[in-house]
């Protein structure tokens, strides 16, 4: 049986969505508890050593492999991920057959949440691969917009926030009708912020109008892409990356039912596109299904050309307010003494 | 001898207005200026201003960098984003944004102290027509004048100098 490993974490949330990610594509959840938080099934080094081949180490290391593209073959594989912020264990890493790592776009923000990663390694590894990853002279003119529709929970949206700065968005709404992002308490805001690693992610979060505040006059895209982990066309095989124009639907089924959504609210067109899974029933992680299609949209957006190896960008020059130095919002307020975003105001 | 005359069509062509285009601007956001404005200040520019230039676009995603109020985009793509509701609250100035909104604006503070920038009447649109639109067409004519090349034909600061001195001039004259 394929097993997804965590080595040594510390944070049991972490724990129970590493489960809920192995759950999603029908492997088994083990750990290597080096903490003591009493995870199960506890694996010790010499089984983990002794049982699975390949080990498969989940880690941004010198020389590791793209999951993009990456197959491999074995009796009974193990994918091994690390703690969240050590990483794997260097003997075990040294020691492993191969290792994978997920390319990332952003510079500031090179990792991301250690479940969400598994989610989006084992996507790719149990499709064979997938694509591989694309190369453009300007992926951010096919990069569309994401709306995270209806997060239910401010940790689950501030890792999917996490992911979606470290896959190359600037920019991301939120529809926030449970109101865990915007206008929240204290101790939300402080765990949402947290997940999203608000210190290093410079991400523009921005409220989209919708739930009590419907859009006003026709929808502003031309095109929705609606991800659900339900039935639709498979999001591998549909072309996401449109350019802003597009929107790429994000909802947290978890909190709401899709079925009930008007989506024609979103778009013109609205396409319901599937993550494709291999099950169908498994502990639903809004983090997780997000950055799996974070991960396969940004696949499809590519990356920049090698520098001389591509077109010419024609020039262009911008006429913008610039950033006030040492925050990432271009609008703050002072407000009671503290600096808040413009994305926490209630507009 | 007959005197040389312009083609009638083509004499047309140099005086006819680029395409502008109205898009939505993104949620949130409202324009600042509508496509009656943008012709009604091309034609008080007058044709020398616009030859060449293609098209304006109103609305339409912004770069998600900063609150970016126009673009020119060689060849020819004049851009001039939506804009949030006024009045914009902010934590200061830097002193580029104090001197780029140094007409119009309205400083205030709000119950809590934030700053508040008020912009009364229709001072955001003449600062987006005056400022942010003449601004993008000074680049136009830089760019477009020395060859219609697709490279940038001059470093950025001089660029925007000369953009800017474009903007202050028309200003001027069209006072």
């Amino acid at each position: 049986m394929s097993t997804l490993v965590g080595d040594g974490l510390e944070n049991p949330g972490n724990a129970s969505a590493l489960v809920a990610a192995a759950s999603m594509f029908g492997w088994d959840c083990a750990f290597l508890d080096r903490a003591g938080l009493g995870l199960a099934p506890a694996l010790t080094k010499d089984e983990l050593l002794g049982q699975f081949s390949p080990l498969l180490a989940l880690e941004n290391a010198p020389g590791a492999d793209s999951i993009h593209g990456f197959t491999f073959s074995g009796p009974r594989p193990a994918l091994l991920v690390g703690n969240e912020r050590k990483g794997i264990d260097r003997d075990l890493l040294q020691r492993a057959d191969r290792a994978v790592r997920i390319p990332l776009a952003s510079r500031r923000l090179d990792t991301i949440n250690v479940a969400a990663a598994a989610a989006v390694a084992l996507y790719y590894m149990t499709r064979g691969g997938g694509g591989k990853l694309r190369t453009r002279a300007e992926p951010n003119r096919h990069r569309p917009e994401v709306l995270f529709l209806g997060p239910g929970d401010a940790i689950e949206l501030g890792s999917a926030l996490r992911s979606a700065a470290a896959f190359g968005w600037g920019r991301v709404f939120v529809e926030d009708r449970s109101r865990v992002w915007f206008g929240t308490d204290r101790v939300m805001r402080s765990l949402g912020r947290g997940a999203a690693r608000r210190s290093r992610n410079a991400i523009h979060v921005l409220p989209f109008p919708g739930g009590d505040r419907p859009l006003a006059g026709r929808p502003v895209f031309d095109e929705a892409c609606v991800v659900t982990r339900g039935e639709g066309e498979p999001l591998h095989r549909v072309d996401v990356a449109r350019g802003p124009g597009r929107l790429l639907v994000i909802a947290d089924e978890g909190a709401l039912d899709l079925a009930r959504e008007d989506l024609g609210r979103l778009a013109r067109d609205v396409r319901v596109v599937s993550l494709d899974l291999p099950r169908s029933e498994f502990p639903y992680r809004f983090k997780l299904t997000a950055s799996i299609a974070l991960a396969e949209a940004g696949r499809q957006v590519g990356v920049r050309l090698r520098p001389g190896g591509g077109r010419a960008r024609p020039p262009f020059y911008d006429r913008a307010l610039p950033l006030l130095a040492g925050h990432a919002d271009a609008l703050l307020v002072e407000k009671r003494g503290v600096a808040v975003a413009l994305e926490d105001l209630p507009l | 001898m007959t005197p040389i005359v312009l083609d009638e069509s083509r004499e047309a062509a140099t005086e006819a207005l680029p395409r502008i285009v109205h898009r939505e601007p993104l949620p949130g956001h409202v324009h600042a200026v509508s496509k009656t404005e943008v012709e009604e200040l091309l034609r008080a520019l007058g044709p020398t201003a616009f030859y060449g230039l293609r098209i304006v676009e109103l609305g339409g995603p912004a770069p998600a960098r900063g609150l970016v109020l126009g673009r020119f985009e060689a060849p020819g793509r004049i851009r001039i984003f939506g804009v949030p509701p006024p009045p914009w609250r902010l934590a200061a100035l830097t002193e580029e944004t104090e001197r780029l909104l140094g007409a119009g604006a309205r400083r205030a503070r709000d119950e809590h102290g934030a700053l508040l920038l008020e912009w009364p009447g229709s001072t955001l649109r003449d600062f987006v027509l005056r400022h942010v639109l003449l601004h993008e067409i000074g680049h136009h004519l830089l760019q477009h004048h020395t060859g219609k090349r697709l490279v940038p034909i001059a470093r950025t600061r001089d660029h925007e100098a000369f953009a800017e001195r474009f903007a202050r001039r028309a200003r001027e004259r069209l006072r």
